[in-house]
């Protein structure tokens, strides 16, 4: 019994497909980090959220213990002109896929860097990016759609090869982790259901993370759907594991079982993303966390298979075979 | 229309290559790791932190909750129990993740997502006022309020709102030096200013039905002179 799970644990991690789900979260995380990087510097914040604090910086690290990266540049990276110009250039090389490997290293190597040196503005998105990140350095997510697939296939688009699907799942596993444990530490009481449902109009009437004055949602019915609200975001995020058990689904589609066959025919995990878009365009539109809702949905490709593309998204027929050798080409 | 998945779909092989087999375990380690730093990072309640009007307000609901449904503790020894049961855990997770902490730190990564954990009822709003000679004091901005909006897009911007966000009644080193910035950006803005304050004004909100507070504390005040800022 061990063996045979074993086995299926083994084979869960040894599936390929083609490349273009994890070349989106590249393209659609990559412009995001880029806008953000961006944005420091026409705000012109570069030297005092990158640099030393003798130069202006707000860093209360530096002088404290170095990071690793000051005491290999202390005079180059002083001013903080090169920091944000190297995480600059490794999201626009992450985007359009140039050395898109070195590029996602580098990226997560300097940002930790700088959530040492100036923590308060080192944010939830800036450590689940850099988490995406390390997981697609070690992906194929740059040879599709970038400059790297064109070297190395003569086509922009790359030659739809299989390459391993492990780093897709493995971020499928992050997403779960990320709202399950959000939901279970969501221990406020204004959360739950004695709590009154209030903890989305509470949020609303902050004035650090509203996006405009909200007082007017005391009136109904806009209380009520703040009530709604707060009790779908539990209900979804405690359910998100559940994405877990409709992926193992998919992966053994050909066993019996009416919930598998439920699940495989509705396809519940782009009904469970579906209500996810929703959720963090809501936060888009309602409070002003910068590019917290568009990296976080630029995760959300993670849940699409590949050969569920249609085909001029992917340019190409099906590819031949999706998996090693004996497995089964289509589902029954 | 087929709605059955087309890929993605287990083989039916029993062997698989030794390099499947050690990469399998690798994500099995991996995945362990993580999920072992994902336990949920709470903080001791203790007496001190109980000292905060939104954590007091918090303890105080879920005592009425949990009276109201048989608990028999009064609100000291319910504060008491707390203390202790938050204290053991946050021990026990913090020793639990300890082997895996210089991995994090190095890379940047963790899985701690308290994404609006407890949303206070004591929030606080950023106020920046400039004070001229013979003038007074008058704001120059206020969050979300259109007549005083100067620098707003900055003050907005996620990783500024982080550090006046999370500041504490006595200000650290990067909040000061924010304040310090601010001021500069105000007296260059405002060569007649001789003085800027930077403010974090604690307000309460009440819900629907309840009787409005309209009391509005100081929680943190910077007040910066423009001889303190060099040329």
């Amino acid at each position: 019994m061990i063996s045979r799970r074993w086995q299926r644990w083994v084979q869960i991690w040894d599936l390929k497909e083609t490349g273009h789900a994890m070349a989106m979260i590249r393209i659609a995380m990559g412009l995001a980090v880029v806008f953000d990087y961006a944005t420091v510097g026409t705000l012109g914040l570069v030297p005092q959220l990158y640099g030393d604090a003798s130069l202006g910086g707000w860093s209360g690290y530096l002088g404290r213990r170095t990071p690793p990266a000051w005491a290999l540049l202390p005079d180059a990276l002083a001013d903080g002109w090169l920091l944000w110009g190297m995480l600059l250039a490794a999201g626009i090389c992450i985007t359009i896929g140039f050395y898109t490997r070195t590029a996602f290293l580098l990226f997560v190597l300097l940002s930790a860097q700088h959530a040492q040196i100036l923590s308060p503005a080192d944010r939830g998105i800036d450590t689940i990016i850099r988490n995406v990140f390390l997981i697609l350095a070690c992906s194929g997510a740059g040879l599709v759609w970038s400059v790297d697939a064109k070297w190395i296939t003569g086509k922009w688009a790359g030659d739809n090869r299989l390459l391993p699907a492990w780093p897709r799942h493995l971020i499928v596993c992050q997403l779960v982790l990320i709202y399950t444990l959000a939901g279970i530490s969501k221990f406020g009481i204004q959360w739950m259901p004695w709590g009154g449902h209030t903890a989305l109009y509470t949020i609303l009437q902050d004035p650090a993370v509203a996006f405009a004055n909200f007082d007017w949602i005391e009136n109904q019915p806009w209380f009520f759907f703040t009530q709604v609200g707060t009790a779908v975001t539990m209900a979804w995020e405690w359910s998100s594991s559940l994405l877990l058990l409709v992926f193992y689904f998919r992966f053994s589609a050909e066993q019996p079982g009416k919930l598998r066959a439920f699940s495989n025919r509705y396809r519940l995990q782009y009904i469970w993303a579906s209500v996810g878009v929703i959720f963090h365009i809501g936060i888009a539109a309602m409070m002003q966390l910068g590019i917290f809702p568009w990296a976080m949905l630029a995760t959300y490709f993670c849940v699409i298979h590949p050969d569920d593309l249609p085909a001029w998204v992917t340019g190409s027929a099906k590819p031949a075979s999706p998996v090693p050798a004996g497995r089964p080409q289509t589902a029954p | 229309m087929q709605h059955l998945p087309t890929g993605g779909i287990l083989p039916t092989v029993t062997h698989s290559t030794p390099q499947a087999q050690i990469r399998a375990a690798l994500i099995g380690i991996v995945l362990f790791s993580q999920v072992i730093l994902a336990i949920p990072a709470i903080q001791p309640v203790t007496e001190q932190k109980l000292r905060s009007p939104g954590a007091r307000a918090e303890m105080r609901m879920w005592h009425r909750f949990l009276t109201n449904t048989g608990l028999s503790w009064t609100e000291d020894e319910f504060v008491e129990h707390l203390d202790t049961v938050t204290t053991g855990a946050h021990s026990m997770r913090s020793a639990a993740v300890a082997p895996l902490l210089p991995m994090g730190r190095w890379l940047g990564v963790h899985q701690s997502w308290g994404l609006f954990a407890a949303p206070t009822t004591f929030p606080t709003r950023l106020e920046v006022e400039i004070h001229e000679p013979g003038g007074g004091w008058r704001h120059v901005y206020r969050r979300l309020d259109d007549d005083y909006d100067e620098m707003a897009s900055v003050f907005a911007y996620r990783r500024v709102r982080g550090l006046h966000d999370s500041a504490q009644h006595k200000p650290g080193k990067p909040l000061r030096a924010f304040c310090n910035w601010v001021a500069a950006e105000m007296f260059a803005a405002h060569p007649n200013a001789n003085r800027v304050s930077v403010k974090m004004i604690q307000l309460h909100i009440t819900l629907p039905g309840e009787p409005k507070d309209p009391k509005q504390t100081t929680r943190t005040r910077v007040v910066v002179q423009r001889d303190e800022i060099a040329p």
